[in-house]
């Protein structure tokens, strides 16, 4: 009994050290990535300035802050085996999540609140990663 | 006119005398008034004023005392306490300097009792234009005021913004601090420069950032200078006599505690008030001020 009180609390400080965020904002200035989408190259393009990283000014259950981003994506495609795409869109992410037990924020993982397919994850360095993204020719996912 | 004791000549005081009284203390400072014909004697035990009658012999005797531990026999004369002896003493058991560290010092925050005390004692601080002054000078002058006028000891709470607020809230401060009463059991932020009332330290810190976030309440300054980008906001809860937040820095680096008011911090922070150099030219050091 004494034994599984101590892998208890064990666990449940590991957990609690687990919701620590470390704060990592997005780096601004513009990142460039490569995505193909039915066989169509599209060139993705993401724009940050820095009076458009704030603080959400709200916090998950552990009272981490989240961020709020507005970028601007573009996401255009050149190819001229298919329609050309040039699609243009200014989006705001934030990195306030929900899960069962209520609002939890992640460093790395970012939505858009009014359309959640626009997502993105970064790196521990701020640095994008990955951009998922509606389009007129399907999802849009790019690495960068 | 006694080396060792001293009467003073007040007669023209006797008709108003009310109350009388002796204080064992130490002499921190003498000062020539600059606005009445009288020596100034800054006491250490209770940071009072005790006044005496300006001349040659009384400023070169007064002058001796400094620093030494004395009995003042007084008269109370409206406001003021008038000296009417003043006598060296010696070593003495008691606790009396106030103005000098003492490693046995355990002084307790007052509790004040009731809300409506509080709220008392906040309106008698002194207003101030909080354009005129920073907050950690005029937080520190009303700390000394509420210990000196009415014996309360009082803490303070200071809140640290972090980089990651101040750089993406575009935000101008990094601290802000306002002494703190204890009333029943709760602690209060008196900050008379930007709010009207006394507030709970919830209250206070939600004047001054967005409610839903929370402020964690530190024990060591690295606590938020270690975690800029992880949080908001910091509170810290200190007793009265931390001036800056360096002084914080000092404590929890360094192990340098301060229980003890600093002559040179009061005299800088009594320019938080308009006309504070002449109300309070007790505190004068004759030096030039440590913080602009």
């Amino acid at each position: 009994m004494k034994t599984t009180i101590i892998a208890l609390l064990a666990l449940s400080s590991v957990t609690a050290l687990a919701h620590t965020i470390r704060g990592t904002a997005v780096l601004r200035g513009k990142a460039e990535g490569l995505a193909w989408v039915n066989g169509v190259q599209i060139e993705c393009v993401v724009k940050l300035d820095k009076k458009k990283i704030t603080n959400l000014l709200d916090e998950d259950r552990y009272g981490n802050p989240a961020y709020q981003v507005e970028a601007e994506i573009s996401l255009v495609s050149k190819d001229r085996r298919a329609l050309p795409l040039r699609e243009r869109h200014e989006v705001r992410f934030i990195n306030m999540h929900t899960d069962a037990e209520g609002k939890i924020v992640r460093d790395e993982a970012y939505f858009a609140p009014t359309d959640r397919r626009f997502n993105f994850t970064i790196d521990a360095n701020g640095r994008f990663k990955v951009l998922y993204a509606p389009s007129a020719v399907g999802n849009v996912v790019c690495r960068f | 006119m006694s080396l060792r004791s001293i009467l003073v000549m007040g007669l023209f005081f006797a008709a108003s005398f009310a109350q009388a009284g002796q204080t064992l203390t130490n002499v921190t400072a003498v000062v020539e008034s600059g606005r009445t014909r009288r020596m100034l004697v800054l006491s250490s035990v209770d940071g009072r004023v005790y006044k005496a009658e300006r001349n040659r012999e009384m400023k070169a005797y007064l002058e001796s005392l400094r620093g030494l531990n004395v009995q003042i026999s007084w008269n109370q004369v409206g406001p003021e306490r008038v000296i009417t002896a003043i006598t060296p003493v010696g070593n003495v058991s008691q606790d009396v300097n106030f103005f000098a560290p003492s490693a046995n010092r355990d002084v307790e925050p007052t509790d004040v009792g009731t809300l409506e005390r509080a709220v008392a004692i906040f309106n008698g601080l002194n207003d101030t234009n909080k354009t005129r002054s920073q907050c950690f000078k005029r937080a520190h002058m009303w700390s000394f005021d509420m210990w000196s006028r009415l014996g309360v000891i009082s803490q303070k709470i200071y809140i640290f913004y972090t980089r990651r607020y101040i750089e993406l809230q575009d935000f101008d401060w990094w601290f802000h601090v306002a002494p703190v009463v204890r009333a029943g059991g709760v602690d209060y932020a008196l900050d008379r420069a930007f709010t009207k009332k006394p507030l709970t330290i919830r209250e206070w810190k939600d004047k001054f950032l967005n409610k839903n976030i929370t402020c964690p309440t530190i024990t060591h300054y690295d606590e938020y200078y270690n975690n800029q980008w992880s949080r908001l906001c910091y509170l810290r809860l200190m007793p009265m006599w931390y001036f800056r937040p360096a002084d914080i820095r000092d404590l929890d680096r360094e192990g340098i505690v301060k229980n003890n008011w600093d002559l040179a911090e009061l005299q800088d922070a009594r320019r938080a008030f308009e006309g504070g150099e002449q109300t309070y030219e007790a505190l004068d050091t004759g030096a030039d001020t440590i913080t602009h």
